[in-house]
């Protein structure tokens, strides 16, 4: 026992000394490395130190206030270094040391006071950790509405900072309110010569790790926020001054350009993309928050690095596609419906971006618009609707396929690009 | 006066004995040893298969790049909710509370050094080996991934992360350690008994933790599907079953079954309804009834059932597996010595009065 006391005062005193050591050199920039190598090494006999020690107490009084000397004095060195000791640029150490300053303190206390009010203190560290879970599974807006305004508020000021250090931010919604369908990214590389090839993630290729297919089935999920509310409409904008908005993004002309989209003829099976008429235009278009469109962004500039080398030829952009993977009805699954029909995937177009990470043209008619893929009657277009305005062709892509038919890739005619004869 | 404090205090006297005994009375660190094994086991598994593609994940030019990576980490603007009524949201801070190595390792060498370092560490905190400094290094590891890698995480994650935090929380490697084997090699050597592992408050409170945080998850994952209308309309697990990136639809064995449940409508109904029923009951009166030892072990064996049935129909064996670890938590240590005890054909060593 002795030894282990002896021991554990020697490593602490060598993890202070380091420490100092680290604050003395943080005023110098010459010894970047000894600098953190010493800040990580002095962390470490003062977590040794303390360990040893408190492996050793017997909980007597006297030693109870020499265990919480340590833990204070440690707390103290620990607060130093976060104010002073750890470079700007080393911010999770700086977390890290402050969280450990945390609860170095709530350690000395609970170390300090008797059996009773030490049991008292957990306790209301028990219901304040739990108040922090349920805060995150309450302050989720459930559908339609906003949630609670205490658990918002809660989360915001109190909870958010002590649940992220822990990673402890989840709200354990699995599969609620409803399951959803999942989603899938493609990517259409496009060459220097106009070729494009796909790239698809996730795909469940024989060989790969199973672990490996759900960290990139989270990637579409993660990827994508769509941002809450549509864009302002011409109304909504009459009372801002020109600057407080973007011209090109406001709802009739988004709507505009998508019409005007169809009115172009496509090089893949020089088709038109038809307006469709039996799905709400709020899950036709599905605009991405700003956050989302980083990340988009950065996903796109992966997949351009990582893209098959083709001879003699350079990666010229990628065009993103997110697709919902729709599900079979109980109906479909026991008409023999395979889950994998090319009209199940309802993809998404959400940029096309250049090898320097920009997107290509933020104009582009179908730019976060649902592309469909569906069965059309062989005669199509030359019998279809027409949208009453513009004349242009439009579809309703519920309705069941009537025979003879052909399938209208959207996708694949998006990704091919427009023919180059091309406006009526 | 006095009268009324001694009502109110008979009143609350029993609730303030049972949350005592709850929480602070010592327990046998078997439970949590053996959470600790299995759990950093896990976490060693998949966060070993970070390695393919490792610089996927938490090199510069992951899925969320380094620019990303630091714009998310310090610039992200944050908006609270407006105060006033009239108030919208108002961004208030930027950046978020994220702590992770990868932010500040760049170079490939590094990052495989660090990537190495946290597999030792997983790898000896299962074998029980400097419990308290390779436990704690495992929780800073994982941490390092989950804050990093953002876009790529998933149930498991979360719940990995809960294991390696409450673990710390008690002797984990107080029986069935390469720390107490060194223990008792020691103690043999010098011919000095060695003392019986005891009981602990820890243990238990690290214990109490898991299980509270599991009973927890369960009743926010249960009431919240009691806002959806799929749940309602029966048709929930049709959408769960039927997830082309999860269920293994593309098995003909899988398809063909589901297929002739669906060709008799009400055998589809039933089974689905029920599925759904039993699903809400065991999440919503988990947390309530799971402390009733007459409950514990129908609820527990219900859990069991359910995350075999996710593992098997939705692919997330590992998900599962995690989930598995944390309903150890519910086992007491005498069975779990008993169960042990079986297996190896004697009485297990190492523990509480051998």
């Amino acid at each position: 026992m002795t030894g282990k006391y002896f021991s554990s005062l020697v490593a602490f005193s060598l993890g202070l000394v380091i420490w100092l050591l680290s604050v003395l050199l943080n005023q110098t920039t010459s010894l970047p490395l000894i600098r953190e190598m010493s800040l990580f090494a002095g962390a470490a006999f003062i977590l040794v130190a303390l360990v040893q020690r408190f492996q050793a107490t017997n909980w007597s009084g006297t030693d109870r206030l020499s265990l919480a000397g340590y833990t204070s004095i440690a707390t103290l060195a620990a607060i130093m270094l976060v104010y002073g000791g750890i470079p700007e640029q080393w911010g999770s150490a700086r977390l890290l040391f402050g969280g450990a300053a945390i609860l170095g303190l709530g350690a000395t206390v609970l170390i300090v006071v008797p059996t009773v009010p030490r049991k008292i203190l957990l306790s209301l560290w028990v219901i304040f950790h739990f108040g922090g879970m349920f805060t995150s599974f309450a302050s989720i807006d459930p559908p339609g509405s906003q949630g609670p305004f205490l658990a918002k508020h809660l989360w915001t000021f109190v909870y958010r900072p002590y649940l992220s250090f822990f990673y402890l931010t989840n709200a354990y919604h699995f599969y609620s309110p409803d399951p959803g369908p999942p989603n899938l990214l493609w990517f259409a590389v496009h060459y220097s010569d106009g070729s494009y090839m796909w790239i698809k993630i996730p795909t469940r290729e024989k060989g790969q790790i199973g672990m490996h297919y759900q960290r990139v089935l989270a990637l579409p999920e993660h990827s994508f926020s769509q941002n809450p509310r549509m864009p302002f409409t011409r109304s909504q904008v009459a009372g801002l001054r020109a600057d407080q908005y973007d011209e090109n993004n406001i709802w009739e002309n988004i709507y505009d350009r998508r019409i005007r989209g169809s009115g172009v003829r496509y090089s893949a099976r020089g088709q038109y993309i038809p307006l469709v008429t039996d799905i709400d235009v709020n899950v036709q278009f599905r605009e991405p928050n700003d956050t989302s469109k980083k990340l988009l962004a950065a996903v796109a500039n992966r997949v351009l690095k990582q893209a098959p080398k083709r001879e003699g030829l350079s990666v010229r952009s990628v065009k993103i596609y997110r697709v919902t993977h729709q599900m079979l009805t109980p109906y479909e699954l026991s008409r023999g419906i395979s889950p994998f029909v090319k009209q199940k995937y309802w993809p998404y177009f959400m940029g096309e971006f250049n090898t320097e990470g920009e997107m290509v043209n933020p104009m582009d008619p179908f730019l976060y618009w649902y592309l469909p893929i569906v069965k059309v009657p062989a005669t199509y277009p030359n019998h279809a609707p027409r949208d009453p305005q513009s004349g242009l062709p439009v579809f309703a892509v519920n309705l069941p396929a009537v025979e003879p038919n052909f399938e209208l890739d959207c996708l694949e005619m998006h990704a091919a690009g427009p023919a180059k004869e091309t406006n009526r | 006066m006095k009268a009324i404090f001694g009502k109110l205090y008979e009143l609350i006297a029993p609730a303030i004995r049972g949350w005592d005994h709850f929480w602070f009375t010592p327990m046998d660190p078997t439970t949590l040893a053996t959470v600790r094994i299995f759990g950093a086991l896990l976490a060693f598994y998949v966060h070993l298969c970070y390695s393919w593609d490792l610089f996927g994940y938490v090199g510069p030019e992951a899925w969320i790049d380094k620019d990303l990576a630091l714009y998310v980490r310090n610039d992200l603007p944050v908006y609270r909710y407006g105060i006033d009524y009239l108030e919208g949201p108002v961004e208030f801070t930027h950046g978020n509370y994220f702590w992770s190595a990868y932010y500040h390792v760049w170079n490939p060498i590094g990052i495989i050094a660090v990537h190495t370092a946290i597999l030792l560490s997983m790898l000896l905190f299962a074998a029980g080996l400097w419990t308290p400094y390779t436990g704690l290094a495992s929780w800073m590891g994982a941490m390092c991934y989950v804050q990093r890698a953002t876009s790529t995480v998933f149930g498991l994650d979360t719940m990995t992360m809960i294991v390696l935090l409450y673990v710390q929380f008690g002797p984990s490697g107080a029986v069935w350690s390469v720390d107490r084997w060194l223990l008792e090699r020691n103690a043999r050597r010098k011919g000095e008994p060695l003392a019986p592992v005891e009981p602990s408050v820890s243990a238990n409170f690290a214990v109490r933790m898991l299980q509270f945080h599991f009973a927890f998850i369960y009743f926010a994952s249960g009431t919240s599907k009691l806002l959806g209308t799929s749940w309602w309309s029966a048709t929930a697990i049709n959408l769960v079953m039927l997830n082309p990136a999860f269920a293994p639809i593309d098995w003909p064995a899988y398809y063909g079954m589901l297929k002739s449940l669906a060709e008799n409508r009400w055998a589809w109904e039933f089974f689905m309804s029920f599925s759904i029923v039993g699903t809400l009951i065991l999440e919503i009166s988990f947390i309530f009834l799971v402390w009733d030892k007459r409950w514990c072990w129908l609820l527990v064996s219900a859990a069991t059932m359910l995350h075999t049935g996710i593992g098997l129909i939705m692919g997330l064996s590992s998900f599962s597996l995690m989930m598995f670890v944390m309903l150890i938590s519910f086992y007491p240590p005498e069975v779990i010595k008993t169960v042990v005890s079986s297996l190896m054909g004697r009485k297990p060593l190492m523990m509480v009065g051998s």
